[in-house]
């Protein structure tokens, strides 16, 4: 096939792909579809199930006053038509209607055509056939969808957990996976060694199904790291340290079908508590980190930087302007939505919200600037350090990623990357190293200073603001008896009177009775600052002090579970099993460590900060590395990236980026 | 039997005589209160409530549904679909290595 016909189906598969399956259905024949404003909405909800997306759009494309929403619990019939319109002030919803079974072999075809478009590098051989590893990955989805069954009878009518032929919804769902599986394995022979070079276009195809618990990578990723098990020597030490975990974790939970509402975590957090939930999340987050582990190893002669930078500004750049279009185009937010597989709709308008920030087609706004900061930190340190000229257009696109930056008003991020890229640069120009070490001395006494002399508030506040905040979120609170202009023993700080009961017979969680007790009984190690007021000195210039108060007053783990937590991207228990005033509604912990704490406890975040200082030290030489490193351990510290898959790929690329140093070294003299 | 009015109204050992039925305009089905009550839907988006195997029996087999029977029928297409997919993807796989190779 000559290369121009190749392209030329390839541009077409992808197009009936993207837009075939929202104007395939039957439309009605008798009525023609009207503008959707508060007269049109009786029509159209008259008509329901009679239009297809692609019907209303002639008529409806610039209406500004409609908000397009998926309807996912939808029969087939009315998949991609108008189920129904609701009217409000602010605006009129219109549901679509998509449904699980097509969304599956619809969204996972369209990311593997884009899978097709990475360029073929050497091919990797692998040395069994892919039987069992499609086998295993087949039981584990079937497990999946067992165990989270409070989660799929809400998104899909015919859901069904009976094991039998005769449940098509599932058989047709493990067919579909072994087809994309058998694709992909096709797909991924000759691109393995190049994967790594386009991995930031994660950040705009974010690959969470439409109406799934899971996204596309962790599928593929599960697939790969099986792939790889079989054939390679696994650290025998480490994966027996996680079967015991995994055998504690198991034995200690207790089987509940919860429904924990995932919401924006859709795709890399368990939505119950459920055995079969909780064995499918262990088994596939081992999978993925050793999948990571080896494209990243092998991948290491085939790093590309050059591409790297292009492909992290293009995304940048790309994020951009889906998330302006998305903003005014209604049509084109439903579509981005569906296709990106984006964890939630993009914003419907331009202007900002609460805290002035603005999220796009992101996520969330702190994500959206912690990228942003990132690409702009790692094109500069790349593009002077390893002095790799930048193109004309890519200008174009740091301009369009800064504009991401400045909306999503991540002071945090933004500041952190103007740090590093002053130090590096200064690094660049001042060589004696005893006056750089005076310079960073006299910069941090002197910020510390101008800040406690600006502070507005006092010292004894700001060491028990978080205490407040968790005592306020406690249902505790709603008991307090207050003074006459309502204040409570908690807004005086007064923490004694909490602890007057006994930890048994007290509402509050383990971690806030601890934390009092801490505070209140002078439990200071002699010569070190009490450590709850040194947490809560820290959460308030960071604007940490309410969501790191709410996180103790829900977190409530007996000793082991303090220790070692509840295994991985399991949020429900944390969630829903302790009552405080915040169980609904999703309220991170907004700290990555202490997602990491409900995951692998104390012994993990130790384990952890203990191997980041080490890899930080054992480089101390290379900055480019140590910069990088830094910006996300600083930025993921105060928001909850690490459960997103996308910023977790990201951070063990970061995490590893040391190994590549002398291999993109190499690259650089053979391009 | 239709297959499809098992698959709606569960299994019964009743033999129907739909045409007697259909042909005595007074016969009135009597409730059953073992059965548990299915809503059965038709093409226009009438709904009737049924409360015995017999009377659900004999709206199936007219052109009622509970709306879940055609979602499963269209389930079991798309089961088969992908399998043919499977199956075809792997002999035209086969057939473009053989080409490849000559």
């Amino acid at each position: 096939m000559s290369s121009n016909i190749r392209k030329l189906t390839f541009f077409l598969t992808t197009f009936l792909l993207l837009l075939l399956p929202w104007f395939l259905q039957n439309s009605s024949e008798e009525i023609e579809p009207v503008l959707i404003d508060k007269k049109g909405t009786a029509f159209y909800q008259t008509n329901t199930c009679e239009f297809t997306l692609f019907d209303i759009l002639s008529q409806n494309f610039l209406n500004d006053e409609i908000n397009i929403l998926p309807d996912t619990y939808s029969s087939v019939k009315c998949n991609s038509k108008i189920n129904g319109v609701d009217y409000f002030e602010s605006d009129i919803k219109v549901y679509i209607g998509t449904n699980a079974n097509i969304d599956f072999l619809l969204q996972s075809l369209i990311w593997l055509l884009l899978i097709a478009l990475i360029p073929k590098s050497n091919v990797r051989k692998f040395k069994y056939n892919n039987i069992i590893p499609i086998a295993i990955t087949s039981i584990l989805f079937t497990l999946h969808l067992l165990g989270e069954k409070n989660f799929y009878t809400s998104f899909a009518k015919s859901y069904s957990s009976n094991i039998s032929f005769d449940n098509y919804f599932l058989t047709s769902l493990i067919a579909a996976l072994i087809f994309i599986l058998i694709i992909f394995d096709d797909l991924l022979k000759d691109r393995f060694y190049n994967l790594i070079n386009y991995f930031p276009f994660m950040f705009l195809f974010i690959g969470a199904y439409n109406t799934f618990n899971l996204n596309f990578y962790l599928i593929i990723l599960v697939y790969i790291g099986l792939r790889i098990f079989f054939e390679t020597k696994v650290n025998v030490k480490l994966t027996l340290l996680y079967a015991l975990l995994t055998v504690f974790w198991l034995v200690n939970n207790e089987n509940i079908y919860l429904y924990f509402d995932v919401d924006k975590l859709k795709g890399f957090v368990s939505s119950s508590q459920s055995t079969y939930s909780q064995i499918f999340w262990i088994i596939s987050f081992y999978f993925v980190v050793l999948a990571l582990y080896t494209i990243l190893n092998e991948s290491k002669d085939f790093v590309n930087l050059k591409m790297i930078r292009y492909n992290f500004l293009l995304v940048g750049g790309l994020v951009s302007l889906f998330g302006i279009l998305s903003a005014f185009y209604p049509f084109i937010r439903f579509l981005t939505y569906y296709n990106l597989g984006l964890n939630k709709l993009g914003m419907g308008n331009f202007t900002a919200i609460e805290g002035n920030t603005w999220r796009g087609i992101s996520h969330s706004a702190e994500a959206l600037g912690e990228y942003a900061a990132f690409t702009i930190l790692f094109a500069v340190l790349i593009s002077f350090h390893y002095k790799i000229k930048i193109s004309n257009f890519e200008i174009v696109l740091i301009f369009l990623t800064l504009l991401n930056l400045f909306r999503s008003n991540n002071f945090a991020a933004v500041s952190s990357m103007v740090i590093f890229i002053t130090l590096f640069f200064m690094n660049q120009l001042i060589k004696s190293k005893s006056f750089k070490i005076t310079l960073i001395i006299f910069v941090i006494f002197s910020s510390l200073i101008i800040y406690s002399k600006t502070s507005e508030y006092s010292y004894k506040f700001v060491s028990s603001v978080l205490l407040n905040e968790a005592v306020n979120a406690s249902i505790i609170s709603d008991t307090l008896p207050g003074n006459e202009d309502g204040f409570t023993a908690a807004d005086f700080s007064n923490f004694e009177i909490f602890l007057q009961e006994s930890k048994e017979d007290s509402s509050l969680s383990s971690s806030l009775y601890y934390a009092l007790d801490q505070y209140t009984n002078d439990g200071n190690i002699k010569y070190l600052p009490d450590s709850v007021a040194m947490v809560s000195q820290i959460s308030v210039p960071i604007n940490r002090s309410e969501k790191w108060g709410i996180f103790i007053a829900k977190y409530d783990p007996d000793f082991f579970e303090f220790i070692f937590g509840k295994g991985p991207l399991q949020l429900a228990d944390y969630y829903l099993s302790h009552e405080t005033k915040y169980n609904d509604g999703l309220v991170l912990p907004h700290s990555s460590l202490l997602d990491l704490l409900i995951f692998f406890g104390i012994f993990g975040v130790f384990s952890l900060l203990i191997y980041s200082t080490y890899l930080i030290y054992s480089n101390k030489k290379n900055a480019v590395y140590n910069y990088l490193f830094l910006f996300l351990l600083i930025n993921y510290m105060k928001s909850d990236s690490i459960l997103y898959l996308s910023s977790f790929i990201l951070l063990y690329f970061t995490t590893y980026f040391y190994k590549f140093s002398f291999a993109i070294e190499g690259n650089l003299y053979n391009e | 039997m239709n297959k499809k009015i098992y698959s709606i109204c569960g299994d019964s050992n009743q033999i129907v005589d739909f045409e007697t039925i259909g042909n005595d305009p007074n016969f009135v089905f009597k409730n059953d209160p073992n059965f548990e009550t299915i809503v059965l839907y038709d093409p226009e988006g009438n709904i009737v409530n049924v409360n015995s195997w017999l009377e659900c029996a004999n709206y199936v087999n007219g052109v009622w549904t509970n709306g879940l029977y055609e979602q499963l029928d269209f389930e079991r297409m798309l089961f088969f679909l992908t399998v043919s997919s499977i199956f075809l993807y792997l002999v035209f796989k086969k057939i473009w290595k053989v080409r490849n190779y000559q």
